[in-house]
């Protein structure tokens, strides 16, 4: 958008915008954490706009967004744009349910931000298969019943919603950046606690994304949405 | 193992979607291509190293939990963090440097300090000139100020990609007028 003899040039014109100060320490982790959000599209407009007003006023977290923005573009964006560009499956044999809803962020705003962390969490760590039979999810719901209460490390009990009697529930933990932290199977309660073994290298301030699967006595599966909760 | 030769569990990729690639390397020349354009100015005869502390922190990471299935996502995310924290880890170590210790770079490639003055005095002055801005036109001008291109800011700002085409053109053309009035001219 600039021509050669432009004096003031794109290049000059970023370069100003986003030199730290060689002193600076960078951002803190949770605001590393919301621009590496941001910059894939995961905010909320709010979100966004408090960022950049933000990044405005911090030339710091200008660079931390310019590297953000670089390595998204270079590692994660080409496969994202083929999967975009790719055909869609015939109509006939599209699963409706949440693989097709998390993939609006635009719309769905906050709320995208949870439910592209559910379909990652069950895309990249699948908890215990506790056996065969459809998976439902529109009948049984399965809440989260800690609302915004935050996790004792040393009494960290997840709870939820018990669907009828003899279901058996599975877990899944991860960290906000994917990590695993625990997997189980087998509960027959609908509550349990995270060992605090596994909490061990966790941060405190961490968000743990947390889903549960539960297979009722007659077979059927159904799946929770994707909690977030934060670890003391 | 190191991270040159790392096998990377391949999963089955969806419908059109790139495989990831198979040996952990592959991921080597991306990430140093983005290195290399975001890594602060002082930083820039390190990008080398960066990015190989970058892969070894990547390998480990995969190490510990072998059996995870892999997304360029999850590998962008893991490389970003390691190389800000590498970023901050540096500067740590200048800033606890002996005084009168000689950096390495400095007879080739340090800043110079009137340059550096010029940028900082330029960041304020197009601050102060996005401050006049209209929001939609001060937020689309910060992203593009940021790396982003006009089809990623129409996609983060939800406009259209010609809305934000006209936009940022615009912006643009008025910010550099702003500038000029402030003194930065050719």
């Amino acid at each position: 958008m600039s021509t050669p003899s432009d004096a003031l040039s794109d290049d000059l014109l970023r370069a100003a915008f986003s030199s730290a100060p060689e002193a600076s320490d960078g951002p803190d982790d949770a605001t590393t954490n919301a621009i590496w959000r941001a910059v894939r599209g995961e905010c909320t407009a709010e979100e966004l706009g408090a960022l950049l007003r933000r990044v405005r006023e911090e030339p710091e977290l200008a660079e931390t967004w310019r590297m953000a923005q670089a390595i998204h573009a270079e590692v994660v964006a080409p496969e994202e744009q083929a999967a975009e560009q790719a055909p869609p499956p015939p109509q006939g044999k599209v699963l409706q349910g949440p693989a097709s809803w998390w993939r609006q962020p635009k719309v769905l705003g906050i709320g995208a931000v949870v439910a592209m962390a559910a379909a990652a969490l069950l895309f990249v760590t699948p908890g215990p298969d506790p056996g065969g039979g459809p998976m439902r999810a529109e009948t049984v719901e399965l809440a989260n019943l800690l609302g915004d209460a935050e996790l004792a490390r040393d009494n960290a009990v997840l709870r939820w919603t018990p669907a009828e009697q003899g279901t058996v529930y599975s877990i899944t933990v991860t960290t906000d950046y994917l990590a695993s932290v625990a997997r189980v199977g087998g509960i027959h309660e609908a509550e349990w606690q995270i060992p605090a073994e596994s909490l061990k290298s966790v941060p405190a301030g961490t968000q743990l994304l947390w889903s549960v699967h539960a297979t009722l006595p007659d077979g059927t599966k159904h799946r929770s949405g994707t909690f977030v909760t934060v670890l003391r | 193992m190191t991270a040159r030769s790392r096998e990377v569990p391949l999963s089955a990729p969806a419908r059109g979607i790139a495989p990831l690639p198979r040996v952990l390397d592959e991921l080597r020349p991306p990430l140093l291509a983005a290195v290399r354009r975001a890594a602060p100015g002082w930083l820039q005869g390190e990008v080398d190293d960066l990015t190989q502390v970058a892969m070894l922190r990547l390998n480990r990471a995969l190490e510990k939990d072998p059996e995870r299935e892999l997304t360029r996502a999850y590998l962008g995310r893991i490389a970003y963090t390691t190389v800000i924290d590498e970023i901050r880890r540096r500067r740590k170590e200048r800033e606890h440097a002996a005084p009168d210790a000689e950096p390495e770079r400095e007879a080739t490639c340090a800043p110079d300090p009137e340059r550096l003055a010029g940028s900082a005095g330029l960041r304020t002055d197009i601050n102060a000139c996005l401050g006049r801005a209209q929001q939609r036109v001060r937020d689309a001008l910060t992203l593009y100020l940021l790396g982003h291109s006009v089809p990623e800011i129409a996609a983060l700002l939800k406009h259209t990609r010609k809305t934000a085409e006209n936009i940022v053109y615009r912006g643009l053309g008025a910010l550099r007028t702003c500038l000029k009035a402030k003194g930065h001219t050719p």
